[in-house]
């Protein structure tokens, strides 16, 4: 079974996945504001070379070149070790990110939306669920206070106009 | 003959009042008198992009409602500090701003008596006649209560701002029929926060799908404008962003 690894770009307060990329288990890749970086993150709390992702025996080993370093749990620290995921902050103000490793089937190319399927990244997708939306407007538009809105809508548009012209 | 926009979105965090200002800036670039106002009453914000503080308030659109001043005197000329290109004599590019109240006191009134909203429609017309406006942008209150219903429905022109995010997605809905219901007849999308791996073209496909109605704009997620964090206006920092492009683009549909 081959491994791969997924990186996402979290939004800090909603912490839902704002940008993806995907790697091979061999190949390392580095996180940077640089724009050379495999992972580019445009943000000036982080360092134009911040962070080295390589596989390791046991694992995985994340190693900040940046002086700034990363926050896990709250602490600042150089290196980590990782097997499923690891959350992570580029320095004390930076961006927060998550890299997780998933398994691929033999054989076939990793192509991590088609694998795991847009939902697992919790990618939005602009789908609408129409019933509810109609049960909302209907419980709305039977309030009292909707007739009478529509009416006072009317007469100032009425009136609107004509002061208008 | 003057046109009223309303900006307007279902849950906060958007980035309306943002986008509101600044596309406030580029139509009023373009020649016109354009006003803004905040009728976010219980969490003002617009003012912030302006770089007004409290002192510098003196009357604000509270005020107008419990009837203590004209609602021109609540109306602040920004034109010098966000169009660096106009000059105080030309008639345009003129750029007014009318605040709410950051006073903690006047948002809670409002929260417990709410307030007029025929006054507030009187207000807007007093403002696009004695101000002689070409446009007035209404930044208003996120949800659905009577008084943001009402600005929705007096509007010729109805602009929601979301977020490419199902939970926004399906809120919003409920407000384009209701919007329909109280007889808007342009209603438009600027899908604002996009990540660079989501395809426009099917959001765009997506939104005209289940809404009915057209994406006017795309506006990337980008560091630039978090970091800016509503301290100033973006279109004038980075005038040769592709944000600013977009917004453009967006200017330009609403001044038609």
């Amino acid at each position: 079974m081959n491994q791969s690894l997924l990186v996402e770009l979290l939004d800090t307060d909603l912490r839902h996945t704002i940008q993806t990329w995907t790697f091979d288990s061999d190949s390392p890749f580095h996180i940077g504001r640089s724009a050379d970086a495999d992972v580019v993150i445009r943000n000036p709390y982080v360092s134009r070379t911040h962070v080295y992702v390589s596989s390791s025996d046991s694992g995985w080993n994340l190693v900040s070149i940046s002086d700034l370093g990363v926050i896990i749990d709250g602490k600042t620290v150089r290196t980590a070790e990782f097997k499923d995921s690891v959350e992570f902050q580029l320095a004390r103000k930076g961006p927060l990110m998550r890299v997780s490793v998933y398994s691929s089937v033999p054989g076939d190319s990793f192509d991590a939306k088609a694998t795991i399927g847009e939902e697992a990244f919790n990618i939005p997708i602009l789908i609408l669920d129409e019933r509810k939306r109609d049960e909302e407007v209907s419980a709305i538009e039977n309030q009292d206070f909707f007739g009478r809105l529509q009416d006072i809508a009317t007469n100032l548009k009425r009136k609107n106009d004509q002061g208008r012209t | 003959m003057a046109k009223i926009i309303s900006i307007h979105s279902f849950r906060g965090g958007t980035g309306k009042s943002n986008t509101s200002a600044n596309l406030a800036v580029l139509m009023a670039s373009e020649g016109y008198r354009v006003g803004v106002v905040d009728t976010d009453i219980q969490s003002p914000g617009i003012h912030v992009i302006f770089r007004m503080d409290n002192e510098q308030i003196g009357h604000s659109l509270n005020d107008y409602l419990w009837k203590k001043c004209k609602i021109e005197d609540a109306a602040y000329d920004v034109t010098a500090s966000a169009i660096g290109h106009a000059s105080p004599e030309d008639r345009a590019p003129k750029l007014f701003l009318i605040p709410s109240s950051l006073n903690t006191g006047e948002i809670a009134r409002i929260l417990r008596e709410g307030y007029d909203v025929a006054k507030l429609n009187d207000g807007f017309q007093q403002l696009i006649a004695g101000l002689e406006l070409d446009y007035l942008l209404i930044d208003t209150h996120p949800g659905v209560n009577e008084e943001t219903l009402l600005s929705i429905a007096i509007s010729d022109h109805f602009l929601l701002v979301l977020r490419p995010d199902k939970q926004d997605f399906q809120g919003t809905a409920v407000t384009v029929e209701l919007a329909r219901k109280l007889g808007v007849e342009k209603i438009s999308v600027l899908l604002n926060k996009v990540p660079a791996s989501m395809d426009p073209e099917l959001l765009k496909e997506q939104v005209r799908t289940g809404y009915g109605c057209e994406v006017v704009g795309l506006l990337p997620l980008c560091s630039e404008m978090a970091e800016l964090a509503s301290s100033w206006i973006f279109v004038n920092r980075f005038p040769e962003h592709r944000l600013t492009q977009e917004l453009s683009n967006v200017a330009q549909h609403l001044l038609k």
